[in-house]
Parts: C-alpha cells; structure tokens; sequence
C-alpha cells in the first residue's frame, strides 16, 4: 500500500517527500476540488513546478478537480490536457461532465474517480470505466466486505482509500448540502436535540474505522491518501500518523492486534493535536 | 399537473387507499433497507395504485445483485413501471437486463448534483441512458433548467434533501444491516444554533413547499408519517 499525501503549499511537498510520501496530490484555488478549508497551489505554473519537484524526487503528483459543475467546465478541461502534457502524472475528477469533455478532447492521462462520486458498486464503476477512469477513490461510506467487488475489480482499476480514522464524513461526502466550512463550524458534528433526547449524526468510531484499514489492506487496496488539510503542521501530523499506522500494517500481525496498536498511535496524536489546536485557538473538532 | 405519494414498504401498509394519486413512489431514494419488493408492489396495486414508481436509492453491490430479479418479477407484474434510479450501476443493468422498456427517472440525492453540472452533458447523459424525467426539491434550481431543457421535472415536497448517512440515524448502524423500523416517520431535530432539520429514513431535511413553474410535470409529496396514522 502506497502513502499517498495531500499538498497545498511547496513546503508541504518538500516536507511529505521528505517524510515518504509515495505519491501527491494538490489544486488550484481557481478550481473547485471540495478542499475544506484546506489549501491550494496559487496557479498552474505551481502545479507544474510541483510536478517537476515530485518527478525529481521520483514521485507522482496528481491535479485535485473534484468540485467543477457548469462553471470553468472547458477551463478545466483543457487545464487537464496542459498539465498532463506538462508532467503531472493524473487528475482526480467527479463531475460527469468533465469526464465526458476531457474524452472529447482526447485528454490523455491517468484519472482518480474521487470519492464523492459515491460509486458504490462494480457495475457503477464499469461506468466509469467507460469514461476513463483508471482509479478509484473508494466512497468514505462503504463497509470494506461491501468495497471487496471494486477492489478486485477485474477491469484493470486501482482504488485508494483515505485515512478515515482521522477524515471521515459522517454522511455521503459528495451528495451532503449542509453548512460545513470546517472544525466544528459543520453541521454534522453539531450536538442536536430530538425531542428531548440528545442527538448527533452516527459515525464510526477509531477502532471501527482502524479494522476497517485493516481489512481494506488486506484486501489489497493500492493507496492510502491523506487529505489536504487548513495547516502544515496537522498535515504533517495527519501524514506521521498514517505512517506509523501503515508501518503497522506492513509489519504484520492480526485484526485485534493492529486495531490495538492503532489505537495507541492515535491516542500519542491526538494528544498532539489537541496541543496545535490550542496553540492556534481552534475549538476540538 | 400529475399528483403523486412517496411511501416506503414500512410506510405502506398505513397509508390506505392510493386510488386518488396518479402515483406512488414506492421504496426508498435514500435507504437501500427501503428497497421495494414484488409483495410491495402487489400490495400498492391492490390498494388502488393506478402509475407506480420504484424509488431506489444508492445501492451496494450485494443490494443491487440482490434487487435485479426482484426487478424483473415486478416489471412482469406491472409493466409500466418506472424506475427512479440514484445508482448509475442499477443504471446501467436496467438498460442491459431489460433494454430500452423500462422509463427511468433521475432521482435525488444523485439528481441535486447532476443538475449542477452542464446543462448540454445532463441532457446527453439522459438522452444516451435512457433516463427520461429528472426529480427535484429546489424550486431554484429548476427555475434555472433552460426553455429547451427536453425532459419533465418532478418536484419533491415537503422535505428538501440536505445529506445522507450510510449509517441508520436511529439505530447507527449501517442500512443494509436494518429493519426498516423508521416506518415513514419524520422527526425533527433541532441544533444549537437554532438550525432545524428533517430525519427522513437515513437523510437529513429542511422543509420545502410544492413548486409547479418551469418544466414540472409532476408533484411528488412524502406523508411525514404514514397516512393512515395521522
């Protein structure tokens, strides 16, 4: 399983090639990739640049376009089509739209169907098979033994997995329309009151999320991703953090015991956290 | 102006006669633990049912795998059944397993992102999918659909979908693990900040009234709780 590590500043790259990232990904603030309050490369030159930094390095950087609906759809098409010409390795798309645009304008390059496509199944993924789609970004809310047709899906296509005991949403991230500008300004993780019964969206708990890991790995899922995040230093903790875990992982030994394990590891972070938190006035998420 | 009712199995045996709507959605768009069976769809027949439509949400694969030979018994039963369809691998099977028959709808959460996208690419997709009616809750929204814009809206009330969880909010667990025990009952939940939302089967609602401009054809409304126990 690769480490694959979100960037949104040169430093970042620098520090996650630095620190073993096996792959990158960044955007571009002018366009949408579902960032939540993360940061983005300023222009397409950096994007470039950041390619050929990754490349020296002997990584791959992919183009974050999640986001992109009716506005800057040919823009970022042809965005695409510059910067695959330019070095970067694939881009990471969920619009119907702009998939058919970059087949129309023969875009050649390696494409991450990103997780809020919710692509649930095989036969959904043979659909986008159709359109391109070399790797998938497996939906946050699919249960590993319900993921074990994508991943060994025979149709040639990779899948990638984010880091849900430390990034999860707690509902269908591409289809969700609540308020949510990050930390606990989000509508999901809001304390609410049914009738006069506290209330709060269900999630799954660290533990659940770590067997989770486990079981993806096992399976054989190709990459573990780390999203972008608002600050370096929660980056680079978020990244240590998947490190050891996979570390974990690699070194063998069975469900309870990596679940165990991981526990321990996030517990030595989350202390961590807590400390950049409050050193940044931020409220616990 | 087509009048419809959308009602989940749980919901369906409260609901009584469906005779004075030119509709029933039937299922879930939402909850694969809503999937509409043959029983359902002989029931809602027997209680009046004069058009149906199988509401079907996102589906896993061992949902989906599980709901194409129940599809093919109530397309035998009922052939003029639609099939409103969030999967885009239900989709995909429909047309292959059954070609060109069935009419499908576009159906939300799927639908509220899909509108977003380039109007010219929605209508290609629909046009090459067979996909002949596109569903909504945002009366802006479908303001906005072009003059040309080729297919019938249908327009969802009173609830106005906002998010989805995998996980049953009233039992927290994952869907295909529930029983189906909400039964078509709304509640409200109410935030901090004075914030109210909907709990609707497993998503999460704001309210919303009936909207009938732009290329709605058909109204679609959802009891808050069954009918029959009001």
């Amino acid at each position: 399983m690769k480490l694959q590590a979100g960037v949104g500043s040169f430093g970042e790259l620098e520090r996650a090639i630095r620190d073993g990232a096996d792959e990158l990904y960044c955007g571009v603030y002018s366009v949408p990739s579902h960032v939540e309050g993360g940061r983005n490369f300023s222009s397409a030159q950096e994007v470039v640049h950041a390619a050929s930094l990754a490349r020296e390095a002997g990584r791959r950087l992919y183009f974050a376009a999640n986001e992109v609906h009716t506005e800057g759809l040919e823009g970022t098409a042809r965005l695409i089509r510059d910067l695959a010409g330019r070095g970067v390795h694939g881009a990471i798309v969920k619009d119907l739209a702009l998939f058919c645009r970059m087949k129309a304008l023969k875009v050649r390059t390696e494409l991450i169907l990103s997780t809020l496509s919710c692509c649930m199944n095989a036969r959904t993924l043979g659909f986008y098979k159709g359109l391109g789609v070399t790797r998938l970004a497996l939906p946050e809310q699919l249960a590993p033994e319900e993921a074990r047709e994508l991943v060994r899906n025979r149709l040639g296509i990779g899948t990638e997995v984010f880091h849900k005991a430390r990034e999860c949403c707690h509902n269908f991230n591409g289809l969700c329309f609540l308020d949510c500008r990050g930390l606990d300004t989000n509508a999901c993780k809001k304390n609410y009151r049914l009738g006069k019964k506290r209330f709060e969206m269900p999630r799954l708990g660290a533990a659940e999320h770590l067997g989770d890991l486990y079981d993806y790995y096992s399976m054989g899922v190709g990459t573990l991703k780390i999203g972008r995040s608002p600050d370096p230093e929660m980056q680079r903790l978020i990244f240590g953090e998947a490190k050891r875990l996979l570390a974990l992982l690699r070194a063998g030994g069975g469900r309870e015991m990596f679940v165990s394990e991981g526990l321990r590891v996030m517990s030595a972070y989350d202390r961590a956290y807590k400390f950049v938190m409050e050193r940044k006035g931020w409220k616990k998420r | 102006m087509e009048k419809a009712v959308a009602l989940s199995p749980a919901s369906l045996a409260a609901a009584g006669r469906l005779g004075r709507w030119d509709r029933v959605y039937l299922g879930s768009s939402f909850c694969q633990a809503l999937l509409p069976g043959a029983r359902d769809l002989e029931a809602a027949l027997k209680a009046g049912a004069r058009g149906v439509t199988l509401a079907t949400p996102l589906l896993t694969g061992a949902a989906l795998a599980a709901f194409l030979p129940e599809l093919k018994r109530m397309l035998k039963m009922f052939p003029g059944l639609e099939i409103s369809v969030n999967d885009l691998g239900l989709m995909t099977a429909v047309r292959v397993k059954f070609g060109r028959g069935p009419k499908l709808s576009l159906a939300r959460p799927v639908s509220i992102d899909l509108i977003r996208m380039d109007k010219t690419a929605l209508v290609r997709f629909m046009r090459k999918h067979g996909v002949s009616r596109l569903e909504s809750d945002e009366a802006d929204m479908v303001r906005q659909l072009p003059g040309s814009f080729p297919f019938p809206v249908d327009f969802h009330y009173p609830f106005k979908y906002r998010a989805m969880s995998r996980l049953c909010p009233r039992t927290g667990r994952l869907n295909s693990a529930c029983a189906g025990t909400c039964a078509g009952r709304a509640e409200r939940i109410s935030g901090p900040d004075g914030c109210i939302l909907e709990l609707f089967e497993n998503g999460y609602f704001t309210r919303n009234r009936p909207f009938t401009g732009g290329r709605v054809e058909r109204l679609v409304f959802t009891p808050s709780c069954p009918p029959g126990k009001r």
